[in-house]
C-alpha cells in the first residue's frame, strides 16, 4: 500500500536533514504504528506522504501511484491538533467535505458515519461548541467520509481521556475490518502495541520495524499498593528483596530474573501485610525502546 | 469542476459566517455617503467611473486579503488533504471575485435608482467589461502577494502594486525614470483600464494586455503556492 525508499528531508534554513533515508513498507489492510520521541519527524513524514511538504530526495508510492499523481480521495488524514471549521454544524461540515472530495455522500451514509464515531446526537450543533474528544471524532468522521484506502492519523490519542482512547481504539479496529490501511502515530505505546500489525520506530531520521519483544519487558511488573508512600516505604525497607523494588507514590515496580525470585518478592510483600490493589505487566517506555535500539545499532 | 464549485461555496459560507462582509458593507456605506450622496446627484460620468474604480480596488484588496488570512491556518490541512493547492487558489480567487462583483452591482443599483444616473451610462457592455477587468486584476494582484504565496513581510507588496498600477506613468516622478519605466510592465495595467473607463475609449489591445497580465500573475501565484511550505501554519 505504501512504499517509501531512501527519503530525505530538510527544513529550509536548517543545517541537518530531519529524515535521512527513510525506508517504509506497509501492507494493504494493515495497521502500522509509527513511534518516536518528540521532534523525531513523525508529523513531517506524514505531511510528506500527504503532499503538504516536499521531500528533497526519495521515492514514495501509495496504492501504486507515485506521490505526485496520487488521487486525493485515496487518502484520509486526521491531524494531531483538531482544528476544524467551527462555523459549520457537524452535518453541514461533513456534507461539504464530502462534496469537495467529489464523492456523492448520501444522507443515510452521512448519518451512518456520524453514528460510527458516536456523534449521532450532535448533527445540528456547531463544531465550535465541541469538546476535544468530540473534535477528534469529527476528525475521524471526515477521514471516513470519502472511503479512503489509506488513513493517516497523527498523535490520535493526545488529550483524550481513557474512555475516549478506548472508543477510538474500537473505531480504528472497525476501520481495519473494512480493508482500509491505517498509519498512526501515538505516544501511547501500550495501545499502539495492542492494535498495530506492524510498529516502526523513527529515530535519527531513519525507520526501523520493531518486533513485539521491544515492547513488553517480560520480567517486570507494576503493582498498585494500598497505603501511603511513607508507610509503604517503612514496610518495604525491612524486606529481604528491598533492593529490587522501586516505589513511586503507591506504585511499586520490580524486576526479577527467574520464577523463584518472582515468588519470593510477592511472598515478602504478603508477609509484610501489604495489600495489592492492582498488578500488571509493565510496558517499556519510549526512552527504553530508543535506548535498546541505539544499543543494537551500536552492536551492529 | 464539481469539487471546485463546492469548495468555493464552502469557503464563501465560512467567510460569511465570520461576519467579515460587514467591513465591505461599511466601506460601501461610507463611499456612498461621502462620494455619491444622492442629495448632490446627478454626478458626472467621469467622477463616477473614477470613484467606482477606486472603490472596486479597495474592496478587492480587502476581500482577497481577508480570505487568504482567514484560510491560512491549521484548518487548511483538512482542505489540502482533499483538494490540490491549485484548486484551493482558484476557489479563493473565484470567491473574492464574486464578492467584489456583488458589491459592484450594489453600488451600480444605488447609482441607478437613487443617484439618478442614466441607465445607458452604466449598463453598456464597455462599462461592465472595464469594471470586471479592474476587479480581476486587483484580486489576482492581491492574491499574488498573499499569505499563500509569499512571506508575511512581503504581503505589503500587494498594496504597492495596486497603488502604483493605478497611477498613470507613476515612474516620471523619480530621477530613475529610465529604470523604473523599464520595470513598469511588472505592475498591473489598472491605470490604463481606469483611463479607458473614464474616457470611454478602450481597445482590444488593452483587453488582451490586461487579461494576459492577469493570467501571468495567476500562473506565478500558482507556482509560488506550489513551493510554499505549509508545515507550520498558525492556529487561527
Amino acid at each position: 500500500m505504501i512504499c517509501v525508499k531512501d527519503l530525505f528531508f530538510r527544513y529550509p534554513g536548517k543545517r541537518h536533514d530531519l529524515l535521512r533515508g527513510i525506508e517504509l513498507k506497509i501492507k494493504k489492510g494493515s495497521i502500522t504504528g509509527l513511534i518516536g520521541i518528540n521532534g523525531s519527524g513523525k508529523t513531517t513524514l506524514f505531511q510528506i506522504l500527504l503532499g503538504i511538504l516536499r521531500a528533497e530526495q526519495g521515492l514514495i508510492e501509495i496504492a501504486g501511484y507515485p506521490l505526485a499523481k496520487l488521487p486525493k480521495e485515496l487518502v484520509g488524514f486526521l491531524p494531531e491538533r483538531p482544528y476544524y471549521h467551527g462555523n459549520f454544524t457537524l452535518k453541514e461540515y461533513l456534507y461539504y467535505l464530502g462534496k469537495i472530495s467529489s464523492r456523492q455522500v448520501k444522507e443515510e451514509e452521512l448519518e451512518q458515519i456520524i453514528a460510527t464515531v458516536d456523534l449521532a446526537g450532535y448533527c445540528n450543533q456547531y463544531i465550535r461548541s465541541f469538546s476535544k474528544g468530540m473534535l477528534q471524532r469529527v476528525g475521524l468522521a471526515q477521514t471516513l467520509l470519502h472511503q479512503p484506502e489509506l488513513i493517516i492519523m497523527d498523535e490520535i490519542t493526545s488529550g483524550l481521556d481513557p474512555i475516549g482512547q478506548n472508543q477510538l481504539k474500537e473505531i480504528i479496529l472497525r476501520i481495519k475490518q473494512s480493508g482500509t490501511t491505517v498509519l498512526i502515530s501515538s505516544h501511547h505505546l501500550a495501545q499502539i502495541e495492542q492494535i498495530c500489525d506492524q510498529i516502526c520506530l523513527l529515530h535519527n531520521g531513519k525507520t526501523r520495524t520493531l518486533t513485539q519483544e521491544y515492547f513488553k519487558i517480560k520480567n517486570r511488573y507494576q503493582l498498585i499498593l494500598e497505603g501511603k508512600e511513607e508507610e509503604l516505604k517503612e514496610k518495604l525497607q525491612h524486606l529481604s528483596t528491598h533492593d529490587k523494588l522501586v516505589l513511586n507514590k503507591n506504585r511499586l515496580t520490580f524486576e526479577f530474573s527467574n520464577d523463584q525470585e518472582y515468588f519470593d518478592i510477592l511472598s515478602c510483600l504478603l508477609k509484610a501485610k501489604i495489600k495489592i490493589i492492582n498488578m500488571q505487566a509493565n510496558y517499556a517506555t519510549l526512552e527504553e525502546i530508543v535506548l535498546k535500539y541505539l544499543a543494537e545499532e551500536g552492536d551492529g | 469542476m464539481h469539487g471546485l464549485f463546492y469548495l468555493s461555496v464552502f469557503i464563501f459560507r465560512d467567510y460569511n459566517r465570520r461576519f467579515r462582509l460587514i467591513i465591505q458593507f461599511s466601506i460601501l456605506v461610507i463611499v456612498i455617503g461621502l462620494f455619491f450622496n444622492y442629495h448632490y446627484a446627478p454626478y458626472s460620468y467621469h467622477y463616477i467611473a473614477l470613484g467606482k474604480s477606486i472603490f472596486l480596488m479597495m474592496i478587492s484588496l480587502l476581500t482577497t486579503y481577508q480570505l487568504s488570512k482567514s484560510n491560512y491556518n491549521r484548518r487548511l490541512y483538512i482542505l489540502l488533504s482533499r483538494v490540490s493547492r491549485k484548486e484551493l487558489s482558484l476557489s479563493l480567487i473565484l470567491v473574492a471575485f464574486i464578492i467584489v462583483v456583488f458589491f459592484s452591482i450594489i453600488l451600480d443599483l444605488y447609482l441607478l435608482l437613487l443617484a439618478q444616473i442614466e441607465s445607458e451610462m452604466l449598463l453598456n457592455p464597455f462599462y461592465l467589461t472595464a469594471n470586471l477587468i479592474i476587479i480581476f486584476l486587483s484580486v489576482i494582484t492581491t492574491y499574488l502577494f498573499s499569505y499563500f504565496t509569499v512571506k508575511r513581510e512581503l504581503i505589503i507588496l500587494s498594496l504597492i502594486f495596486l497603488v502604483l498600477g493605478s497611477i498613470p506613468e507613476w515612474y516620471i516622478i523619480s530621477p530613475l525614470t529610465w529604470l523604473l519605466k523599464g520595470i513598469s510592465w511588472l505592475f498591473p495595467p489598472l491605470s490604463l483600464n481606469i483611463l479607458a473607463l473614464v474616457n470611454k475609449q478602450g481597445s482590444v489591445g488593452l483587453f488582451i494586455h490586461s487579461v494576459g497580465y492577469g493570467l501571468l500573475a495567476l500562473f506565478t501565484a500558482l507556482i509560488l503556492i506550489k513551493r510554499k511550505s505549509f508545515s507550520d501554519l498558525p492556529t487561527d
